[in-house]
């Protein structure tokens, strides 16, 4: 299902781009440039006020569509004829405006900076300041290094797509692990609020279970603590739960759990969880 | 303890771990087992699925060994796990996560000034999906959260650690990018930047206040370059 999907967003894309390719011969006439400018100026303003809510999904953002546009008529990367290239950017947005495509910040800021760099190009270089400069700034020159960096990246992410779709082919044996306890994960330290809940947990568990005895043995804490040490040491780990599997008074129960806290206190014995919610698990710390 | 006895017990923790097992638990589990010993029989039996022509096999992924079903029987194991597969990462999330995963850690203005676009929500999804957490926060201003890569990335993609990613420099060799006259271009971009730094900010469309003043929060994604650099070390420049 997904692939049809995906064959169908391809479809979009190159369905878009061959309009694009082909302007109509009033798109290459002047004129419209400075509409199109006047149009985005007022968008740029609505846009400050009210985001535009969705993305554009055809491209990434700008600078896709400008690697894009660069790559269409094989452009020099370091040698970008700005005004060509503005004018396509904007030819883009405004089919986009036409098929009534919300287009995102991103690419109206973009518009402008383009622009921006289009207007100082067609200025002379500043004759006012009399610096002898040897080598005048390009102002081509932030946006061409933010094109090679995003298209870096683009090239690694390509490469990540390409792995993603040979380990899907590949099915790792996973083994669910042992009363709900997961062996592999990273597992981080509880603290005593997830502690005093996995206790609540407990009692409501034992109630239900019809479990409490009057009366019964009572037990001291430092008992507790040697039951705890003893079979952590021959168990290497033990869930939270099974520190309670014995106990079948509230006084035995309370005093496994203050005995636990005194161990996680003194740092004799860590309790973790994989993540939020799942089972607690406790170890010895060595 | 004998080889075969080895290869036996370390054959059970594989079959029996549910994620990616490390040579360091396999270690404590088996004390006894001779240093090298371990690696010897995992390469054994590696070899021994192969020639054997199991359906399964040992990989090396996410700095552990965990066992694989073949790749020629994809097709059919994909039957059984049917609708319960989580779906192709978006473009989005791949450029983000290739972002991440060669500068992090790294905050989302750094990821957001190198996309050009805004990147919030990929994270969200990014950070759903355990493939990157949050590290900690920048000392920047603000103090920015930072993300980097988890193991189940290095899973995801099938990769042993990081170093088994391509540099990042491979891709701007393979773009055809001349690398002298790449660098050349940039030492030459960055200097002039530096030095007319001020100056060029106020050379630019007359009246058009509002609008500069938007690209260049964009731009920098509201922190200085400076900054950006003393706190994220580039993967690329350490390996290079």
């Amino acid at each position: 299902m997904y692939d049809r999907e995906q064959d169908h967003a391809m479809h979009d894309e190159e369905s878009l781009m061959t309009v694009g390719e082909e302007p109509t011969p009033a798109d290459v006439k002047g004129d419209v440039n400075t509409a199109s400018a006047q149009t985005l100026y007022t968008a740029i303003h609505m846009g400050s006020e009210r985001l535009p809510p969705v993305k554009l999904e055809i491209f990434e953002g700008p600078l896709d569509l400008l690697l894009h546009l660069v790559r269409k008529n094989e452009i020099d990367i370091f040698d970008i004829p700005i005004a060509t290239i503005a004018q396509q950017y904007l030819e883009y947005l405004q089919l986009l405006a036409m098929l009534d495509l919300t287009i995102a910040g991103d690419f109206l800021v973009m518009a402008a900076t383009l622009m921006r760099i289009k207007v100082r190009m067609l200025l002379p270089p500043s004759v006012d300041e009399e610096e002898e400069e040897e080598e005048p700034e390009d102002p081509r020159a932030e946006l061409v290094q933010q094109l090679l960096e995003y298209r870096k990246f683009k090239e690694a992410a390509g490469h990540l797509a390409g792995r993603e779709e040979e380990t899907r082919e590949l099915f790792p044996r996973r083994a669910t692990g042992v009363e709900g306890v997961p062996l592999g994960e990273e597992r981080e330290p509880v603290g005593l609020f997830d502690l005093l809940g996995a206790l609540q947990e407990v009692i409501k568990r034992l109630a239900a279970e019809d479990r409490y005895q009057v009366g019964g043995e009572d037990v001291s804490v430092e008992e507790c603590i040697e039951v705890i040490v003893d079979r952590l040491r021959t168990a290497g780990e033990i869930a939270f739960t099974a520190l309670f599997d014995a106990a079948t008074t509230r006084r035995q129960i309370i005093a496994m759990f203050l005995a636990l806290l005194e161990l996680v206190r003194s740092r004799k014995v860590v309790a973790v969880q994989a993540r939020s919610f799942d089972a607690i698990v406790l170890q010895l710390v060595s | 303890m004998k080889h075969e006895e080895l290869r036996a017990i370390v054959e059970a923790l594989l079959f029996a771990s549910d994620a990616p097992l490390t040579l360091a638990k396999m270690r404590s589990i088996v004390p006894g087992a001779a240093p090298g010993d371990i690696e010897e029989v995992l390469d054994d039996l590696a070899q021994e699925y192969e020639t054997a022509e199991h359906s399964f096999q040992l990989l090396r992924v996410a700095k552990g060994y965990q066992l694989y079903t073949r790749r020629e029987f994809a097709d059919w194991v994909t039957k059984l796990y049917r609708g319960r597969r989580p779906a192709r990462l978006s473009r989005a999330a791949l450029e983000t996560l290739s972002i991440i995963a060669y500068r992090q850690p790294v905050t989302r203005s750094t990821i957001e000034a190198i996309r050009g676009v805004e990147s919030q929500t990929v994270l969200s999804t990014l950070l759903e999906r355990s493939l990157i957490r949050v590290a900690g926060r920048s000392s920047g201003v603000g103090r920015p959260l930072i993300y980097e890569t988890t193991g189940e990335f290095l899973r995801y993609f099938g990769l042993r650690d990081l170093s088994d990613l391509p540099e990042i420099g491979e891709f701007e060799r393979a773009l055809g990018v001349r690398q002298e006259e790449g660098i050349a271009s940039t030492v030459r971009l960055s200097r002039d930047m530096v030095q007319h730094g001020d100056e060029t900010e106020q050379v630019s469309l007359p009246g058009g206040s509002g609008i500069e003043e938007e690209v260049r929060s964009a731009r920098q994604g509201g922190e200085s370059p400076g900054e950006r650099e003393s706190r994220e070390p580039s993967r690329a420049d350490d390996r290079a």
